[in-house]
């Protein structure tokens, strides 16, 4: 493990060093993307970090725990962030889901046992993510450039503020004292839960002919869908036209 | 009376259930979108079920169920002719015939790498406002997973010349496939063109074979 953290890091520094990412000519001509060389850079960065480090120990993680105690961390990671859900659901003028939000986290927190069980959907209060960058959308503001942050990987310069709303809005803040190993340590757990959830879209990455831009496009249309809640109306799909006509 | 017509009921649904598992195509014959996603996806789901083999994606038996199971139902030309866009135009039928295999080998590729994850879920309409007019609809379907969260997946589908309904774009958890690739294509057609689309294609049927 020592060996190989010491491997990433040689390696991220000659990254940053070096800056191998693959440019293309058309570079930032799209408009979402102004910022795609920089981009490029960074996400090649993210890649090493995540090929050398972060997948190897998500990977280990799904070998060495049993199923229920992976639910039960993912459950807890998900509780974690209910209160910032039901807050946004209340920003959002959606007052129902902010209190079944709302509700979620006390029974879980209380009857799940510091939300490892997730009694609330056993009792059909299914969860709902909220996080500020979608009620900024909901609100009207703009998407805003495509940014690729070192470590937390695809942003826009709307949903970024959802960082500091999220850390703000966490239950552990409120705690009367602080602790940097206990957050540290959240932080650790969340980060290996992620990375372990989508390690069954892997296969998907892996068959990407360019995965920066397949990741690009379909973080943004991932966002574009979930500030309409999963409903994007027809009319705001921009599906590409079908060539019925010619032959 | 009543007793003849449960029996009526009965057989219908028998002989419906036998007349089903001949033939597998059946679920392709309904004229109605939405049924006719749920039908495919759900025996789709089942024949995975049932065939560990396919559930390890075992090569000869997901080409055996894309053969026999998912070409009835979708159109790999259209979903190339989409993903390729404008310059398919320039194509010639050698080109097109390469690009159609190439793709349909990727999305191949990428079905295969799904399987293992197939458990026991179903396949579900979601409400929804949009309705299917004339040749094209999009369809919202629930994958429900017991236990864990559910998927939402949603298809894109139009009518073919024979007036039949073809899946053409699968849509999971907001991100449409084809559409993505399409403008991973575009990157790759700008700097080569078709024959730059081609040789990537080729190179990526190769390295997956590699990694298998």
């Amino acid at each position: 493990m020592k060996v190989q953290f010491k491997h990433a890091l040689l390696v991220c520094t000659l990254l940053l060093l070096g800056g191998c990412a693959n440019i293309p000519n058309n570079a930032g001509e799209n408009q979402a993307d102004p910022w795609e060389k920089m981009n490029r850079h960074t996400f090649m960065f993210n890649t090493v970090l995540d090929e050398t480090l972060i997948r190897p120990v998500a990977v280990s993680y799904e070998m060495v725990t049993p199923e229920p105690v992976r639910n039960g961390v993912s459950n807890m990671v998900d509780n974690l962030a209910s209160p910032a859900s039901a807050i946004n659901s209340g920003l959002q003028g959606k007052g129902q889901r902010a209190v079944k939000s709302t509700f979620r986290f006390l029974v879980n927190s209380t009857f799940g046992v510091f939300g490892i069980f997730d009694v609330a959907d056993a009792i059909g209060i299914p969860a709902h993510h909220e996080d500020f960058g979608q009620t900024l959308g909901v609100w009207g503001v703009p998407t805003g450039p495509y940014l690729v942050l070192p470590f937390f990987g695809p942003t826009t310069t709307r949903d970024i503020w959802r960082y500091p709303a999220a850390f703000y809005t966490r239950p552990v803040a409120y705690i009367d004292h602080d602790s940097f190993v206990r957050d540290f340590s959240i932080f650790t757990l969340e980060t290996v839960d992620v990375r372990y959830r989508i390690l069954k879209v892997d296969h998907m990455y892996r068959n990407a002919m360019d995965p920066y831009i397949a990741v690009r496009d379909g973080y943004l249309q991932m966002r574009e869908s979930v500030v309409y809640d999963g409903e994007i109306p027809e009319s705001e799909m921009h599906l590409t036209e079908l060539p019925l006509e010619e032959e | 009376m009543v007793m003849m017509k449960r029996r009526l009921v009965l057989n219908c649904l028998l002989s419906w259930a036998v007349l089903g598992s001949f033939s597998s195509i059946s679920f392709a014959a309904s004229d109605d979108p939405v049924e006719f996603v749920l039908n495919a996806s759900n025996a789709i789901l089942d024949k995975i079920r049932k065939d560990p083999k396919l559930h390890q994606a075992d090569p000869e038996k997901v080409r055996e169920l894309v053969d026999h199971y998912i070409l009835p139902t979708v159109d790999f030309v259209m979903m190339t002719r989409m993903a390729v866009g404008p310059a398919w135009r320039k194509a010639n039928n050698g080109e097109r015939e390469a690009l159609v295999n190439g793709f349909e080998e990727l999305l191949m590729s990428v079905y295969s790498g799904g399987l293992s994850s197939v458990k026991n879920q179903s396949a579900y309409a979601r409400p929804t406002r949009n309705k299917p007019e004339g040749k094209q609809a999009v369809v919202r379907t629930l994958l429900k997973n017991n236990g864990s969260a559910d998927l939402a997946i949603d298809y894109r589908l139009y009518r073919n010349r024979e007036n039949k309904w073809k899946i053409i774009d699968v849509n999971i958890e907001g991100i449409w496939l084809v559409e993505n690739y399409r403008s991973q294509f575009a990157g790759i057609l700008s700097n080569g063109g078709i024959p730059a689309l081609i040789e990537s294609l080729n190179k990526q049927a190769k390295n997956h074979q590699i990694k298998k």
